[in-house]
């Protein structure tokens, strides 16, 4: 009895020693790696912020005005550029040809004054889009039809999508669009 | 008990044999009480040690079988390594580009004693010291490395560069201190906004020497009202104005009129922050003074006839003058040894509006005495034009106090009306014009930012009604008066002018004038508000000769509106709509055209 008992002691010690040493040991190492992500931590922060004040060091006005002179000759946007509200936004202007077929709206957005000169808008005088050179854009109708002209041109020939020759119909409205997205599905 | 151990130590003890019992037979009652006793104790502290046990058991297994506990915040909080504190918070603008931080720049110093003790040669140390930090002398860091002392400073605020290459020449006591140094990433952006720092991190100008202990005990940026960029226009439209008209310098401010806050705020010429001029008195040139001088909250200036906004305001607001009033503007007036006389003479009879538009000094001194000197006075003083400006982030020294006279006679009551005899800073102005036109609210200027949407508590100083006829009046001005080029595409444009010549030790000089323009927009419902002025301006071809405001910083006015008004968020109008056109109309002045000679 009393053999029985010792022995189960001494295997309780030694399982509480092996559990104590092993539990010890993952703290241990658990408490060296967080340590270790602690202080790389705030190095990275350090980096970070030397960085970042590199960063607004190489960003100031000035010498980014100097290279815009220098290289991209963008000019300040013109109040006439922005638009205020939604309603601000002009309609597609044109009508694609016959044939076309009901694009996606993307890339309809972006094919339609291909196929025509786009007439400006009220507020946009003719004037500006004509005379102004192709950085000195002015209006969002000017803009759209300064692009797609230079498209135009250079590549005058470019093969169009295929389009499937069915559904003429010309949608006069965003509803009218989705509507007819809807109804393709 | 002899029986019992003679039969236990018996070497012919048969194997098996069990002796009886050994525990003495105790036969006395006493002893085997005592006995009794002892037991009990023991078991009692078995127990007691058995209950501790369990106790430590249990916990264990709460621990590490149920997790309990595992959230205690102070475990976790003992064993952070927190990142070393700031020498000084970060200041960022509106919008969080970087203005002022901190960088490691550690100094160097030379401990000579162990230099000396490891046996280097101080003259062959120094030659090669001076070798990776050129702008040191040569005799200085012998005398250094050889004096024997265990600290001298050879250089502080080292670069990484500079670092590395002393310390890949292996000195030994060549030695680095961990030190942080204030770096300004936008250079002279915003120099006189942000300020500068010397050498041991205090502020010397600036935000950081007005908030010098903020900063020094946050760690968090201080956000400031300003934004970089529109400050880079203000700058580069004043550098061109100075530039075209070859002027001694010049000053803008842009303030939101609805919440006080400074947008921008430029002086030129201004000075670079990571290498502010000197200010020492023997070194100090007049140039680098004039650099380290902030024109708009130090720079006292008699401003002339902008301040016909606060004229008119007042005689608007005390009841005193109409807008349909006319003054008597025929014959110069003739006062002590003063003659008051008009620039664009009328002479004739003007009403108010007029009178603004035409800017004339004597329809303004008249209406200025209708209204009394008590009267001026006190509207001034409320406006805050007579004391310095209150509350701004700044340091005492750097804010401009008003010049006015001790005794307010009927002269100085006139002169005043148009500007003259009264000093006032910049930052009066633009703080005074915002309360004149943002519905008549007179709010503090902060340079510090408003959070979105936060209502900024103010004094009103004027009526609403007031507020309204001035925005009328300075509509007016720029669509058909002084200040005809400040039109912007796309923005409502409002505004005074003001040309006043310079007093130099008691009289006027003719040819040294301040330009100036105190311009708002969009002026239907303003939301900035812009003073520009420029300091001896010359006349040059394209402006005829003239070196007014209308020629100067008015133009200026109109290109820094059209580039800064997409940056601010505020929508273009169609500035020649008949509906905008009609609400600033003034009732009195339709179907007349004003006329220039």
């Amino acid at each position: 009895m009393s053999r029985l008992g010792g022995a189960f002691w001494f295997t309780l010690v030694i399982a509480a020693v092996t559990t104590n040493f092993l539990v010890k040991q993952t703290v241990q190492n658990l408490d060296d790696q967080l340590a270790q992500v602690k202080r790389k931590t705030v190095e990275d922060q350090k980096k970070i912020h030397d960085l970042t004040a590199d960063w607004t060091f190489l960003n100031q006005p000035e010498l980014l005005a100097d290279l815009n002179n220098r290289y991209v000759h963008l000019v300040p946007m013109s109040p006439r550029q922005v638009v205020a509200n939604l309603d601000g936004i002009p309609m597609r202007p044109v009508a694609p040809p016959e044939d076309a077929a009901p694009l996606p709206v993307a890339e309809a957005a972006a094919a339609a004054p291909l196929s025509a000169p786009v007439p400006l808008d009220a507020t946009a005088p003719t004037d500006l889009a004509a005379a102004s050179p192709p950085t000195q854009v002015h209006t969002p109708a000017a803009t759209l039809s300064l692009i797609s002209t230079a498209h135009a041109a250079t590549v005058p020939a470019a093969p169009r999508p295929a389009r499937s020759p069915a559904a003429p119909v010309q949608p006069a409205s965003l509803d009218a669009i989705f509507a007819q997205v809807a109804g393709s599905r | 008990m002899l029986s019992v151990q003679r039969l236990d130590d018996n070497p012919c003890r048969p194997r098996h044999f069990k002796p009886p019992p050994c525990a003495p037979v105790v036969a006395d009652p006493a002893a085997a009480a005592a006995l009794e006793t002892t037991r009990t104790r023991l078991l009692l502290a078995a127990s007691l040690f058995a209950l501790i046990f369990l106790v430590v058991i249990g916990r264990l297994v709460d621990i590490v079988a149920l997790g309990g506990d595992a959230a205690d915040p102070r475990v976790a909080h003992n064993r952070l390594v927190a990142p070393p504190l700031p020498p000084r918070a970060d200041i960022v603008d509106r919008n969080g580009t970087l203005l002022a931080t901190n960088l490691d720049s550690p100094a160097l110093y030379a401990d000579s004693r162990e230099l000396l003790q490891s046996g280097e040669n101080p003259d062959e140390a120094a030659l090669r010291i001076s070798k990776a930090l050129p702008d040191l002398s040569l005799g200085d860091i012998r005398g250094k490395l050889a004096s024997g002392r265990s600290f001298a400073y050879l250089k502080r605020s080292l670069t990484p560069d500079q670092e590395f290459a002393v310390n890949s020449l292996g000195i030994p006591g060549i030695e680095f201190s961990p030190a942080a140094r204030r770096i300004y990433p936008l250079g002279d952006l915003v120099a006189h906004t942000v300020g500068y720092c010397n050498i041991d991190n205090i502020g010397q100008a600036g935000i950081e020497r007005g908030l010098n202990n903020t900063i020094r005990g946050e760690t968090e940026p201080v956000a400031l009202s300003i934004d970089a960029r529109v400050q880079f226009v203000l700058k580069d439209e004043l550098q061109h104005v100075i530039d075209q008209f070859d002027a001694k310098g010049a000053a803008g401010i842009i303030m939101n009129v609805n919440t006080g806050e400074i947008v921008a705020m430029a002086s030129l010429p201004d000075f670079d922050p990571n290498h502010p001029p000197s200010t020492n008195p023997r070194e100090e040139t007049e140039l680098d003074k004039d650099r380290i001088f902030n024109k708009i909250t130090s720079g006292e200036y008699e401003l002339g006839s902008v301040f016909k906004i606060f004229n008119t305001a007042m005689a608007l607001d005390g009841g005193t003058s109409t807008m349909t009033s006319e003054y008597d503007a025929r014959d110069d007036i003739e006062i002590g040894r003063f003659t008051i006389s008009d620039y664009h003479g009328k002479h004739r009879w003007l009403s108010v509006p007029e009178i603004f538009a035409y800017s004339s000094n004597i329809g303004s001194a008249r209406m200025a005495m209708a209204a009394g000197a008590d009267r001026q006075k006190s509207f001034l003083a409320k406006l805050g034009l007579l004391t310095p400006v209150p509350n701004i982030q700044l340091s005492p020294e750097e804010i401009g106090k008003p010049h006015f006279p001790a005794v307010w006679r009927p002269v100085n009551v006139m002169t005043i009306a148009f500007g003259h005899g009264i000093a006032v800073t910049p930052l009066h102005m633009i703080t005074a014009t915002a309360a004149m036109i943002n519905g008549g609210i007179l709010r503090p200027p902060t340079m510090l930012k408003v959070p979105d949407g936060e209502d900024v508590p103010g004094v009103r100083v004027i009526s609403p009604k007031t507020s309204e006829q001035m925005r009328k009046l300075f509509r007016l001005v720029v669509e058909d008066g002084t200040a005809k080029q400040a039109e912007a595409q796309g923005y409502v444009v409002g505004g005074k002018t003001g040309t006043a010549e310079k007093n130099l030790h008691g009289h006027y000089e003719e040819k040294k004038l301040v330009s100036s323009f105190m311009g708002a927009f969009p002026i239907n419902h303003p939301q900035y508000a812009i003073f520009t002025l420029v300091d001896e301006p010359h006349g040059n071809k394209e402006s005829h000769g003239y070196a007014t405001a209308g020629w100067t910083v008015v133009p200026a006015t109109s290109r820094i509106i059209e580039r800064i008004a997409p940056l601010l968020g505020v929508a273009p109008q169609d500035e020649n709509s008949p509906e905008i056109a009609k609400a600033l109309q003034i009732e009195s002045l339709i179907g007349k055209k004003l006329e220039y000679n």
